[in-house]
């Protein structure tokens, strides 16, 4: 037994040593990065560069070795090493023992460092040939970021750290409300929005730097941030429908200071989405988006702090540590960073032209940045009042859902109504002959729409008629874009109709992959209204036999069931569901006992009805001897917001993807930018 | 800019921070406390409705772990020896509630009670990503 | 598993990184000279963008007048103001290429 002891701590001491040595280089590497780079920029040393973005390449490479090594010991149950110790057990299921990882802090700060090197040297291998002046900035920005965060997973909150004391024969297992598929891909998603803003950011200060700032290095920055944006969506609504599944208290999205962490660095880069396009238009606006660049990376790294500082009260962060202060200092540094590079840089950023009138796309889209960044702030508000509030008065504070509800329709009602005028709106200005072409016809949906659902019954709610009608309104714009569109380009190129929607598609990519985005928003404002002022809630106690009735749904009490799975045992009701006296078959909301972890957890179920556009929710609340506790739900529409993330993940996907005629003539212009001088 | 949009683009900023304004001050907020702030009283808690944190030492007549409204716990304070006992007479109980885990529960004291909010406690898992809510 | 196999394994993955870095130097340099923009490459450059820009700005009009989106009126002056500024961009290029010949043929530079 002692020998097998010795042996398998020697054994895992070589893989925690390799994963610790190989940290270590990724600091070194990262260090040598940054250095090289600044050096470089400045001697314009081609090589150096070379050699500088090898070593970001490799820094990726060192954390993969790490990253392996820790999923070694995983898989291994080598628990003498301390986070597979206190987030695995022998039971545990190997797709949770791989996604364990970024269970821990430590883990999750070496997922957020696997996801920064290699972004940073996907960036490298893109800019080989390209943006020669830029890069060395580029590359001294990113590298400082990985320098940070190397040395927080190397030296402060390593996930090598050895048990303290005996080498325990089993782990305490993992959480089981982690237990689940969406945990799988939730937080990876997460951390590729988050830490992908860290490129456009980059991009942006090399270019104050450089003072250089043109076509190419625009379409670079819009399409990382095209791709954190939509990573960080992705992320939250993966976040949401755990929540909703496993978290089992009927709803997705609580306004826990963590999901507003990920929902405002979102919101920013919407601004920039938008207000970018009006740069490269008018050439205005160009302060205003260095601002949100800027401010959508802070956001992230505040994201990322308040996860770790146990600085305010949430469900999901981690207990106060180190690398709480140390974020808040990293914070610091890119706020001043990018102040002063701003500062340095602002006769550049001259606009070029000015805001002609106030009914145009420009002052739509300034409009939606006002909303928007309005909304965050007034998120950002929220989560840091406990803190303000405790600094101030020396007692906290705080402000709950009904605050953050109130701002969302405040802000997303309008916000709502111009995702519908934008796009058809001109730009430069709309006279009022254009606007009635453009609008009576939305304008007429929206109101017969809003009459008729006055009727069934929805005024109820003002706000959910309200979005519902703005529903109406934007969906009607985005059908009319597509269809004048659409005609539009089979008039000069002919062909059938499938045939022009696809080239016209193709050749606006960013235009309609907009609207199919704009599209997903109305889906989610759908479920989200629907779901939120017109649910039905009901709690009951039923013996064997007993009924109850929710939201025209009877469910019938028919006895206990139990089951084993790898991990747990569980306990659940067996409900018989019907509807005006057909069976609809039945749910099995339970409770599972996981012995290791010595938790016991709520396991919902639910009846997802497409034909009526609602879900049945069931939540077993209490057993005993002869009844159950049942709480059930009926949340209309729900299924539109996963939807939603479908349709959202189509319009990113199209608004990315790399038209060649763009490449095509930008290499042509610089090829003959530069041929002439020869 | 001329100074027309200008104006109307200043006048847009203030009228949404004034919205913003007005609401925190007609709905105020909610204090949080600890258990030895509830009892000295500390800004009125005695008599708001209040969050209150605290650990849970034990529950009356039943195990914590496992445990399904109605019930009674009783809340350390963090720093002092002093407790009070929280009836939560309805609502979901997160997964992560046993005895020794940090709550935070919303509601307002009755006599030597704190009487909870139906559906307010949330319990968070030290060291752990846990995902212990029961309230939203 | 000793210690021996751990510093080999350590000592293998450190000299991989160093040798990457140092690659750039320990080859002979193959890519192209560093191509330094002269201040008139920049201007040529800002000047085929102008055009570009005028060009795509030009489509999308085009576009928006098709859709209904801009009035015949506000189309034609639009349109004019447009090629105008490519017309600039494509004369200011024009001048740039008959400097740039002048300053070739001046005879500093032959003899």
């Amino acid at each position: 037994m002692p020998e097998q002891v010795l042996g398998r701590r020697r054994g895992s001491l070589t893989l925690a040593t390799i994963g610790s040595a190989a940290l270590l280089l990724v600091l070194a590497l990262a260090l040598y990065a940054t250095g090289a780079s600044v050096v470089a920029g400045l001697n314009r040393d081609r090589r150096l560069m070379r050699s500088a973005a090898n070593a970001v390449m490799g820094a990726f490479a060192a954390t993969l070795l790490a990253v392996l090594a820790l999923l070694v010991s995983l898989v291994r149950h080598d628990f003498s090493i301390a986070v597979v110790a206190q987030h695995t057990s022998r039971e545990l299921p190997t797709p949770y023992l791989l996604t364990a990882l970024w269970a821990s802090q430590p883990g999750s700060l070496l997922l957020w460092l696997t996801v920064l090197t290699g972004a940073s040297s996907l960036v490298m291998y893109q800019n080989r040939r390209r943006n020669r002046e830029l890069m060395p900035w580029v590359t001294a920005v990113l590298g400082g970021t990985m320098v940070f965060f190397a040395t927080m997973a190397a030296l402060v909150s390593s996930p090598f750290e050895h048990v303290s004391g005996a080498i325990p024969a089993d782990g305490t297992g993992l959480d089981p409300s982690l237990q689940n598929p969406y945990m799988i891909a939730h937080p990876p998603a997460l951390y590729l929005g988050y830490v992908s803003f860290a490129v456009p950011f980059a991009f942006a200060m090399a270019a104050l730097i450089t003072g250089r700032a043109d076509a190419r290095w625009m379409a670079s920055v819009r399409r990382w941030t095209l791709f954190a944006w939509a990573s960080l969506g992705v992320g939250m609504l993966l976040g949401a429908h755990w929540a909703y599944v496993e978290i089992g208290w009927g709803g997705y999205w609580a306004w826990d200071p963590v999901e507003n962490a990920a929902l405002m660095p979102w919101l920013a880069g919407t601004a920039y989405l938008h207000s970018v396009m009006v740069q490269e238009k008018k050439g205005m606006l160009k302060v205003w988006n260095v601002v949100l660049v800027s401010g959508t990376f802070a956001l992230s790294i505040l994201g990322t702090f308040l996860t770790r500082s146990g600085v305010v009260n949430s469900i999901h962060s981690f207990v106060q540590s180190p690398v709480g202060p140390a974020l808040l200092g990293f914070l610091a540094l890119v706020l001043a960073f990018s102040t002063a590079m701003l500062v340095w840089r602002l006769p550049l950023l001259r606009s070029e032209h000015r805001l002609e009138s106030l009914v145009s796309r420009e002052a739509s889209f300034l409009f939606n940045n006002l909303l928007l960044l309005a909304f965050a702030f007034a998120i950002l508000w929220g989560v840091i009042f406990p803190v303000l509030s405790e600094s101030v008065r020396g007692i906290r504070s705080t402000v709950s859902v009904p605050y953050y509800n109130f701002f969302l329709v405040a802000f997303g009602l309008p916000l709502l109504a111009l995702t519908g005028i934008g796009p058809l709106i001109a730009w430069r200005r709309a006279t009022p002959g254009s606007l009635w072409r453009m609008f009576r016809w939305p304008v007429v949906s929206a109101l017969a729409g809003a009459a008729l659902l006055g009727l069934l019954g929805l005024g109820s709610s003002p706000a959910g008629l309200t979005a519902f009608s703005l529903c109406i309104f934007v969906s009607v714009t985005i059908g009319l874009e597509f269809a004048r569109g659409t005609a539009a380009r089979r008039a000069i190129a002919g062909g059938s109709w499938p045939r022009a929607l696809v080239d016209l598609v193709s050749r606006n990519r960013r235009r309609y992959g907009g609207y199919v985005v704009h599209l997903a928003v109305v889906l989610l404002v759908v479920g989200i209204a629907a779901s939120g002022a017109y649910g039905s809630v009901n709690e009951a106690t039923l013996k064997r036999g007993q009924s109850m009735e929710i939201g025209g749904y009877t469910l019938t009490y028919q006895g206990l069931t139990q089951s084993r799975q790898a991990n747990s045992t569980e306990t659940a009701a067996r409900l018989a569901v019907s509807r005006d006296g057909s069976s609809l078959g039945t749910l099995s909301p339970g409770q599972r006992s996981y012995p290791i972890e010595d938790r016991v957890t709520n396991e919902v179920d639910i009846h997802t009805s497409f034909t009526r556009g609602d879900d049945l929710y069931a939540i077993l609340q209490g057993v005993s001897r002869d009844s159950v506790t049942i709480k059930a739900l009926v949340n209309p529409m729900v299924s539109l917001i996963w939807l939603a993330g479908i349709v959202f993940l189509l319009g990113a996907a199209i608004t990315i993807w790399p038209d060649p005629r763009e490449a095509r003539q930008l290499a042509r212009r610089y090829a003959t930018a530069l041929a002439k001088e020869a | 800019m001329t100074a027309r949009p200008r104006l109307v683009i200043a006048l847009s900023v203030a009228s949404l921070l004034a919205v913003f304004l007005v609401y925190q001050l007609a709905h105020g907020s909610q204090l949080i406390v600890t258990v030895a702030q509830l009892r000295a009283g500390q800004d009125g808690a005695a008599s708001k409705t209040v969050q209150l944190t605290g650990t849970a030492v034990s529950c009356v007549g039943t195990s914590c772990s496992g445990a399904q409204a109605p019930f009674t716990m009783v809340l350390k304070d963090d720093g002092s020896p002093q407790t009070v006992p929280v009836a939560y007479d309805s609502g979901s109980v997160p997964d992560a509630f046993r005895a020794g885990r940090h709550v935070i529960v919303t509601g307002h004291m009755v006599g030597d009670h704190f009487v909870a909010n139906p559906d307010s406690l949330v319990t968070k898992c030290p060291s752990k990503y846990s995902g212990g809510g029961g309230g939203a | 598993m000793s210690t021996a196999l751990e510093a080999a394994a350590v000592a293998a993955v450190v000299i991989a990184a160093v040798l990457l870095v140092a690659w750039p130097f320990l080859t002979p340099y193959r890519g192209e000279p560093e191509q330094v923009l002269s201040e008139r490459d920049r201007e040529r450059l800002r000047l085929l963008e102008q055009r570009d820009t005028a060009y795509a700005d030009l489509r999308d009009l085009e576009q928006d007048h098709r859709t209904n989106k801009v009035s015949d009126i506000d189309y034609e002056s639009e349109r004019r103001r447009l090629r105008a500024q490519a017309a600039a961009a494509l004369r200011a290029l024009d001048q740039l290429e008959s400097i740039t010949e002048v300053a070739s043929r001046t005879p500093s530079s032959e003899d």
